[in-house]
């Protein structure tokens, strides 16, 4: 890396690393429910670093204490990560140009925070024409430090979290406070009149929606907020939240 | 130490799930062009996703199965509203997370 790569790097390290206690909340939240499973300490610990996904663990954790089939729990696991497929869509049009392994990669360690910030920042793909003049592929860079920030606070509260969990009584509420957590990044992005009756249609149709099955209700309620903030949303085109 | 290779491979297995959705169309390569339109479409998707993650978790108690739990007492849902207007207030994560909890806890042992 060049100098000015390793500016965007660290740029980007430093953007997720804002969220970190919302990040680490969660990791801390996952951990405790890995340890309170049918888990063993090394099971558990394999699972928060191979798989890096909370809500498919959350998910797959009551099956694989119920004892269900493997291609039972890996499809369950798929349907709870639904929304990243349509996050793809935005990747692919950003970074197609990549190698194939580079791709499946950048894929894996994209998580909800860093795929948010990146299309935050970079709404629209850079043309053929700035992409042959931009050799540093920085906004890589930037998205790539991100993605080491979420990585790394993912691993140390999910890790934290699995060796404390029989020190932190069910009675703290910890959950609740995971959701209070993401809320606080939630809350600024509903700037725009758009934005929160997108928002305010995702949770209704969450909530409404929430007794379906592999966590459907979350691709419901994408698609009904998508129709909604593109109904309501009267600024120019090309403006993310 | 004994290794259980039916969670290995599920482990394993779910390790890729996460690399395949996460790159399902990304894996396309540059055989696919996503449109501009779709493009566009999409650019709620990750509030959206957000939103619908946390919204159960202040409106349904935690091992809700159905929407048909839904219940004032929740402690939840008093802490939310608490977090949200801290938040809108101060703007500070720490003062919302301390007032939200307060609040959790307040609602929780009143109504237990």
């Amino acid at each position: 890396m060049n100098s000015r790569q390793q500016k965007y790097f660290v740029d980007g390290f430093k953007e997720m690393s804002r969220s970190g206690v919302t990040i680490f909340t969660w990791g801390f939240v996952t951990g405790i429910a890995m340890a309170k499973s049918s888990l063993t300490l090394h099971q558990a610990l394999a699972m928060s670093l191979l798989v890096f996904a909370g809500s498919s663990q959350l998910a797959a954790l009551p099956l694989i204490a119920a004892g269900l089939p493997i291609w039972v729990i890996l499809i369950t696991s798929f349907m709870v990560n639904l929304r990243f497929v349509i996050f793809s869509l935005g990747l692919q049009a950003h970074f197609s140009y990549l190698s194939t392994w580079r791709r499946i990669f950048l894929g894996y360690f994209t998580a909800d925070f860093s795929y948010l910030f990146y299309i935050r920042r970079y709404p629209k793909p850079e043309s053929l024409e700035e992409r042959h003049s931009d050799n540093e592929q920085l906004r890589l860079c930037w998205l790539m430090g991100m993605q080491f920030s979420n990585w790394a606070l993912w691993q140390v509260g999910s890790i934290a979290g699995i060796m404390l969990a029989s020190q932190i009584p069910n009675s703290w509420g910890l959950e609740f406070a995971g959701a209070i957590a993401l809320l606080v990044i939630i809350v600024p992005m509903l700037d725009r009149a758009a934005a929160r009756w997108a928002a305010v249609t995702a949770a209704v149709v969450a909530v409404g929606t929430y007794g379906l099955p592999f966590r459907l209700n979350i691709i419901f309620a994408i698609v009904a907020a998508l129709v909604v903030g593109m109904m309501t949303d009267k600024s120019p085109k090309g403006n993310t939240p | 130490m004994q290794i259980d290779w039916n969670i290995s491979l599920l482990l394993i297995g779910m390790a890729f799930v996460t690399a395949w959705s996460r790159s399902f169309f990304l894996i396309l390569g540059e055989r696919v062009k996503v449109s501009g339109w779709v493009l566009e479409a999409i650019r709620f998707a990750p509030l959206a996703a957000m939103v619908a993650i946390l919204a159960p978790e202040i409106f349904l108690p935690a091992n809700a199965t159905s929407v048909t739990q839904f219940d004032l007492k929740l402690p939840n849902i008093w802490g939310g509203l608490a977090a949200i207007i801290s938040f809108y207030l101060t703007r500070k994560m720490i003062v919302t997370l301390v007032v939200s909890m307060a609040v959790f806890t307040a609602v929780r042992f009143w109504f237990l």
